[in-house]
């Protein structure tokens, strides 16, 4: 018996702005185009290997501002799919839900979408039926357990799961139409295909459950290489090849500065790393984390500013390609050594007593302003990060008055 | 630490200056001008550095361009004993610090073993003139404190310097109310960029109705593309109906026309053969009439041969020529004769002055010579006497004149005594003389007939011209000849010459006598006898007259007795015959031959004449009048004509014979021809040409019918059996085309509109499609949005930075400050006496000073001399609180001036308590100072050494 074959991707996230960035418009013009470029990749893999059908676990697009033209080049993707006669089948996930007042671009037969409670669908490939188990959000936010409603597998067939959402106690993510591994292996399943995770991961073996990740990452957080899945099964077994389609890859690059002496050799070293790297991955974002700084004369530290270090790297990079955009670069603390702890040491006391409401009463007049409105609330995690910014900002001063 | 020298090598007006100072009171003193200040700031100097050029404060440099600079020499308990030297070189100078042990060390160094000390805080604690006492009322709590601390604390300043800085630059980041600053402006513009990602979406939210739109605009295309489809059919048919319905309506029209037509069979080429005919019919005809005219011309062209008879005799009379001519040459001739001898006759009857009575007639006169004679005698005989007559008469007259002249004469000379003698003599000679020229006249005359009238005309212009060439020689005697010459030529003029022979016989007897008389004459003239010479002229006058007179009377008897006869000789004639009977004889009879010559002549041109006219009549019986000389020339002309007319009137003849024939041979085929034309009209049933070429038209018009008949069934048979599905009429066809091109332009006005709309909103819908406008706004938005949190951290961190500094500031303040003022208010208090208890803050934060009685003044409402003490207590508080981190030595330029001995003592007292932990310099001009301080004091006097006199 042939293997049923299909492509399982989530979070296109298609046309979405890319935070955190603040880079100039060719720039953010290129990395804009990197989730289409990403998703052409898409298309033109399924369009090559032509699987059974393609499963899209939810988030095709960023939110209610998506863009037309994302949802056109989604419509002409799946135009092509529906040429080579590829049925796709989609859930919406939190950012795309079926609440939105989004304008709709039709989309051709061979797409199928889940309606906002569990429902299966049904094809038969090669005289083996093949059942799907999904539902789309009705709305922004699905905070309880979809799982529940999700059947159990009947013997018939090949049971696929698809599920846009986070697992249960999950900290670090929204919670999302919750569930635990074990839930989801209690359906008996073949395979979950589950979305809203960027980040691309396996939760469990047998069967396969399943975070494909993004087709491309959009922030430096999403860092390394994105890609999908293209998914096979044979009764009772299933094997899992990953397909790179990132256009741009977001990483953080740590550089030694080993043995450097002067401006340019510190220059030509992050250079090298990052050649390094882009030789290996094609177009990419990076952070440069500074190590083993101590060698390096004090003035390249002091003399300019972190930026104006950003600005001649980011030169050497310009207009060429693959691409680069460095973000930032990261500067061990300074020593405070030759700083009179005396001086530092009581204001450094005074930062550390503070409670977060008196942080809170410093921001107040930026955040009474309409600025706040931009502006992310701080969390004990970014008082931390003031509280350090602060010592190294206040020694870096102290020390430019010695 | 403490100054142990200062060496100065160039500073103002001092040069090579030392200065050894002990720790505790160093007292400097020096007049005014003698360079307290300058070694103060010379100290500070060193230290510190040399103040820039462009600053307020003086450098100091030496006027003369001598060694600037100079060192301090110090002792430091914590460092050891050092030595500082600034010299001349970098603005600030450049500096050397050098420890004991050799050492030298840096710029850093020099910043520790200052303490952290710049000019500044040093100047604020450890250095103070009058001058920089002044001034505190002006500071608040904060500027104290800060003063106080920042000069207190090494890098406390730097602190402060960094509190201000990251203040300054988080309010550069960011103000409440402002919007220059970066986060202000980038607020926004993430505002700005809201809006515009709203109006994006609000233009995208136009593209499901736009959707909607395509879908309708293509359906109702389809629609009207539809209805159009089936119009352009209809509109096929109708066009199809349009190019048939004509043919049927031209089928039934020409079979209509076809039928009314006569079913003849007209010969082929009828036409042409009738015309041919009738061609050469018209032709012929024509022929024969011109033959025929030709005919009666020649005919009446025979009349004008004459007849032979005519000719004959027209022969004959131009045979006759000749004798013609002859006949004409002898009447001219007679003609002639008869004119001549009239001419003859006339001149004779002019001659004889006959009238035309007397010519008659002279027929019968007898002019016989018998008559002749018998009258000449008589007639002779008369004119003798008459001649006679005439003259005696002349010479009576003459001698009258002569007597005359000589009774004027004789009268003259009696006046003049003129002689008797020579009267004389002279009276005969001019009666001969008279005679003798007479007859020389006569005879002149005689000799000369042609000019016998010439001779007195000689004469008359010889005595004129001798007369005028006398009067002007004044010959007088030629003036009588030229006279006497006149005379004569008018006597010969009026003379007529009698007769010859007397006359020469007068001459010969009178010619010796004129000689002789002219001598006499002459003689008479020279001998002045002249009155003898008229007296007897008068005399021979008067018998001359008297002689005369009877001579006369005899004479007119002699004549009256013969006239009388004559008379009666010729009383019968009536023509005078008497004047001149000879001649009148002859002429007489030659007239009367002539006459009878004529008659003759005048018989003969009868004769000719009568036979020319005879010949005349002849000619023109012949040829009508003829002008008689031109007879011949008409008459052979005539000749001629006839001749050549009868050539003509021959050659004719033939001419007409053979135009006869023609004649003939043309009606012989008209007939033929007719017969033809005749076969031609039976073929077609007609009778007249008119007829034949209608039937023609006929038959044209048929065959036309049915060849466009055949052309129609073609052009029918193309469109198939029965190509139409209903019976159109053409006015229907016309309507129902109307109203479907109509209904097509209006369906495909609509259907471009409608297009053009699908057209716009695909190009819309397709640039919505490809718009990345949103997205771009969306990633600018986030962009802008990172930014502004970048900014908002870098603004948070140095909020966070200067809030932290100044926490840790104030909570100093809190708890140093009080332990300062506190010292502060202990001196303060005993230098007023106690009358002031404290030197206090307010609420508000300004200096106060309470007294003793709890009145509390403002530091400006204080007494000069109390407000300099309340400051130098906090200063030397100061001092004394930072004895521990900042042991510099207190440098004082004369701060007590103002202070009255009690005080001053007091004052001294306090610095005494501090002299163990403080080295003082006190610069003062007051001499008497030393003697205050109680106990030693290290005394230096300066400007001792110095000259000049600059401060």
């Amino acid at each position: 018996m042939e293997a049923i074959r299909f492509l399982h991707t989530a979070d296109l996230h298609l046309d979405s702005p890319f935070k955190g960035m603040a880079a100039g418009p060719n720039e953010l013009a290129r990395l804009q185009q990197s989730t289409f470029s990403a998703f052409d990749r898409f298309i033109d893999y399924a369009v090559k290997v032509r699987p059974d059908f393609i499963v899209i676990v939810g988030d095709l697009y960023d939110g209610e501002d998506r863009s037309l033209r994302a949802q056109i080049r989604f419509q002409q993707g799946m135009q092509r799919l529906y040429e080579k006669e590829i049925p796709v089948f989609i859930t919406y996930g939190n950012h795309d839900h079926l609440a939105g007042s989004w304008t709709r671009v039709s989309l051709p037969a061979n797409v199928q979408t889940f309606s906002e409670e569990v429902e299966q669908k049904q094809l038969t490939i090669r005289g083996e039926k093949v059942f799907l188990h999904g539902f789309s959000y009705p709305q922004r936010h699905v905070t309880e357990p979809m799982i529940a409603d999700y059947p159990v597998a009947s013997d018939e067939g090949i049971h696929i799961g698809l599920l846009h959402g986070s697992v249960a106690g999950d900290a670090e993510h929204a919670v999302y139409a919750p569930f635990t591994v074990s839930e989801l292996q209690e359906k008996n399943y073949h395979y979950w295909a589950l979305g809203h995770i960027h980040k691309r991961q396996q939760l469990a073996e047998d069967p396969p459950v399943v975070y494909p990740g993004n087709l491309q990452g959009r922030h430096r957080k999403e860092q390394g290489i994105k890609g999908f899945y293209d998914v096979s099964i044979t009764r009772g077994k299933t094997s899992l090849n990953f397909v790179r389609t990132s256009d741009i890859v977001f990483s953080r690059l740590t550089v030694s500065c080993e043995g450097i002496d002067y401006a340019d050799d510190w220059v030509t070293r992050c250079q090298e790393t990052i050649d390094r790297f882009i030789a290996e991955s094609g177009n990419a974002v990076v952070e440069l984390i500074m190590e083993d700084t101590e060698g390096l004369a004090g003035d390249l530290q002091r003399a300019s500013s972190e930026w104006e270090w950003l600005d001649i790297l980011r030169e050497q990079y310009s207009g060429i390609e693959p691409f680069v955009w460095i973000t930032s670069i990261d500067w061990p603390a300074v020593s405070n050594e030759e700083l009179p702890a005396a001086l530092l040491e009581p204001v450094e006391q005074t930062l550390a007593s503070w409670p977060a409401d008196e942080w809170q009463g410093l921001v107040k007049d930026l955040y009474s302003h309409r600025a706040g409105r931009y502006l992310e609330s701080l969390t004990a995690n970014d008082m931390e990060q003031l509280k350090q910014q602060t010592a190294a900002l206040l020694a870096a001063e102290l020390l430019k008055e010695r | 630490m403490k100054i142990k020298k200062i060496v100065l090598y160039g500073f103002g007006r001092h040069e090579n200056l030392e200065i050894d100072l002990h720790s505790g009171m160093n007292l400097l003193y020096g007049p005014n001008e003698a360079g307290k200040t300058t070694i103060q700031q010379a100290v500070l100097h060193i230290l510190f550095g040399f103040p820039q050029k462009n600053q307020q404060e003086l450098r100091y440099e030496p006027k003369t361009g001598g060694k600037y600079g100079g060192c301090l020499y110090i002792a430091d308990e914590e460092f050891g004993n050092w030595m500082i030297e600034r010299v001349r070189g970098k603005s600030s100078g450049d500096v050397s610090i050098r420890f004991e042990d050799g050492r030298s060390a840096g710029e850093e160094e020099m910043k520790i073993l200052l303490r952290g000390y710049d000019r500044q805080a040093f100047e604020a604690v450890f250095s103070f003139s009058l001058f920089q006492l002044q001034g505190l009322e002006k500071m608040d709590e904060d500027d104290l404190s800060r003063t106080l601390l920042a000069s207190g604390t090494t890098g406390l300043d730097s602190l402060w310097k960094v509190e201000k800085r990251v203040e300054k630059e988080a309010s550069d980041l960011f103000k409440k109310s402002g919007r220059v600053p970066p986060m202000n402006q980038k607020v926004t513009e993430i505002k700005e960029l809201e809006q515009a990602m709203l109006k994006e979406q609000q233009k995208l939210a136009a593209y499901e109705p736009l959707t909607e739109r395509q879908r309708e605009l293509t359906q109702q295309v389809r629609a009207l593309r539809e209805e159009e489809q089936q119009l352009h059919s209809q509109a096929d048919e109708q066009m199809l109906a349009m190019q048939i319905v004509p043919l049927q309506q031209k089928e039934r029209q020409l079979t209509d026309q076809l039928s009314a037509l006569p079913d003849v069979h007209f010969p082929a080429e009828g036409i042409r053969r009738y015309e041919e005919l009738a061609g050469r019919q018209a032709e012929l005809a024509i022929r024969k009439q011109r033959l025929l005219k030709e005919q009666q011309q020649l005919q009446t062209d025979l009349v004008e041969l004459m007849p032979d008879s005519e000719r004959r005799l027209l022969e004959r009379l131009t045979a006759q020529e000749a004798e013609w001519h002859r006949m004409r040459t002898d009447t001219l001739s007679a003609e002639q004769e008869i004119r001549l001898l009239e001419t003859k006759r006339q001149q004779l009857k002019n001659r004889l002055a006959l009238t035309d009575n007397q010519l008659e007639a002279m027929e019968d006169l007898d002019i016989s010579i018998q008559r002749e004679r018998k009258l000449e005698p008589l007639i002779e005989q008369q004119k003798d006497a008459e001649q006679q007559l005439k003259a005696l008469n002349r010479m009576l007259a003459e001698a009258e004149n002569e007597r005359e002249d000589a009774e004027q004469r004789k009268q003259q000379l009696e006046r003049q005594a003129v002689t008797q003698q020579e009267l004389e003599k002279l009276e005969k000679w001019p009666e001969t003389k008279q005679r003798l020229a007479e007859a020389k006249a006569m005879l002149s005359v005689a000799d000369q007939q042609s000019n016998g009238r010439l001779v007195p005309l000689f004469l008359l212009v010889i005595g004129l011209i001798i007369g005028a060439y006398s009067i002007w020689q004044q010959q007088w005697l030629f003036a009588a000849a030229g006279a006497v010459c006149l005379a004569a030529g008018a006597w010969l003029w009026k003379k007529r010459p009698a007769s010859l022979e007397e006359q020469q016989a007068f001459i010969r007897d009178n010619e010796p006598l004129a000689a002789e008389m002219e001598s006499l004459s002459v003689r008479f003239e020279g001998q002045k006898r002249e009155q003898q010479q008229v007296f007897t002229e008068i005399e021979k006058m008067e018998r001359k007259l008297g002689n005369l007179v009877s001579e006369m009377e005899q004479l007119h008897e002699r004549k009256q007795q013969a006239a009388s006869e004559l008379k009666k000789a010729v009383q019968d004639d009536r023509i005078d015959l008497t004047f001149t009977i000879q001649e009148s004889f002859r002429m007489l009879r030659e007239l009367q031959d002539a006459s009878a010559e004529q008659q003759t002549w005048r018989q003969r041109l009868q004769a000719g004449k009568q036979q020319l006219q005879e010949r005349m009549n002849e000619v023109e019986a012949l040829l009508g009048p003829v002008p008689e000389n031109a007879v011949y020339e008409r008459l052979r002309q005539e000749l001629m004509n006839q001749k050549e007319l009868l050539g003509k009137y021959r050659s004719r003849e033939q001419t007409l014979q053979k135009l006869q024939s023609d004649i003939q041979e043309t009606d012989a085929l008209l007939q033929t021809i007719e017969t033809e034309i005749q076969t031609l009209f039976d073929l077609v049933e007609v009778s007249e040409k008119e007829q034949f070429y209608r039937a023609f038209q006929d038959d044209q018009q048929a065959q036309l019918l049915k060849r466009q008949l055949a052309e129609i069934y073609s052009q029918l048979t193309l469109y198939g059996d029965k190509p139409l599905t209903a019976d159109w009429t053409l006015p229907d066809l016309e309507r129902s085309r109307g109203n479907t091109a109509e209904r097509l332009t209006a369906l495909r006005n609509e259907v471009t509109e409608l297009v053009d709309e699908q057209v716009k909103v695909g190009h819309e819908l397709t640039q919505m499609g490809k718009s990345g406008a949103l997205s771009e706004l969306q990633q600018l938005f986030e962009v802008r949005k990172t930014e502004l949190a970048d900014l908002a951290q870098q603004w948070m961190v140095r909020k966070a930075a200067a809030e932290a500094i100044r926490q840790t500031m104030s909570e100093w303040k809190e708890h140093q400050l009080p332990a300062v003022l506190e010292m502060a208010n202990d001196w303060f208090s005993r230098l007023t006496a106690s009358r002031y208890r404290t030197l206090g803050l307010t609420a508000e934060g300004y200096f106060q000073a309470v007294t003793h009685s709890g009145q509390s003044f403002q530091i400006n409402e204080l007494s000069q001399a109390t407000k300099e003490q309340a400051y130098l207590s906090l200063r030397l508080a100061l001092a004394s609180a930072l004895s521990d981190r900042a042991p510099f030595p207190i440098i004082m330029d004369d701060p007590f001036v103002h202070f009255d001995n009690e005080r001053l003592s007091r004052m001294i007292e306090i610095i005494k308590e501090l002299e163990p932990s403080h080295q003082f310099l006190y610069f003062t001009c007051r001499s008497d100072i030393e003697a205050k301080w109680l106990s030693d004091v290290h005394k230096v006097e300066i400007g001792t050494k110095v000259k000049g006199e600059i401060d």
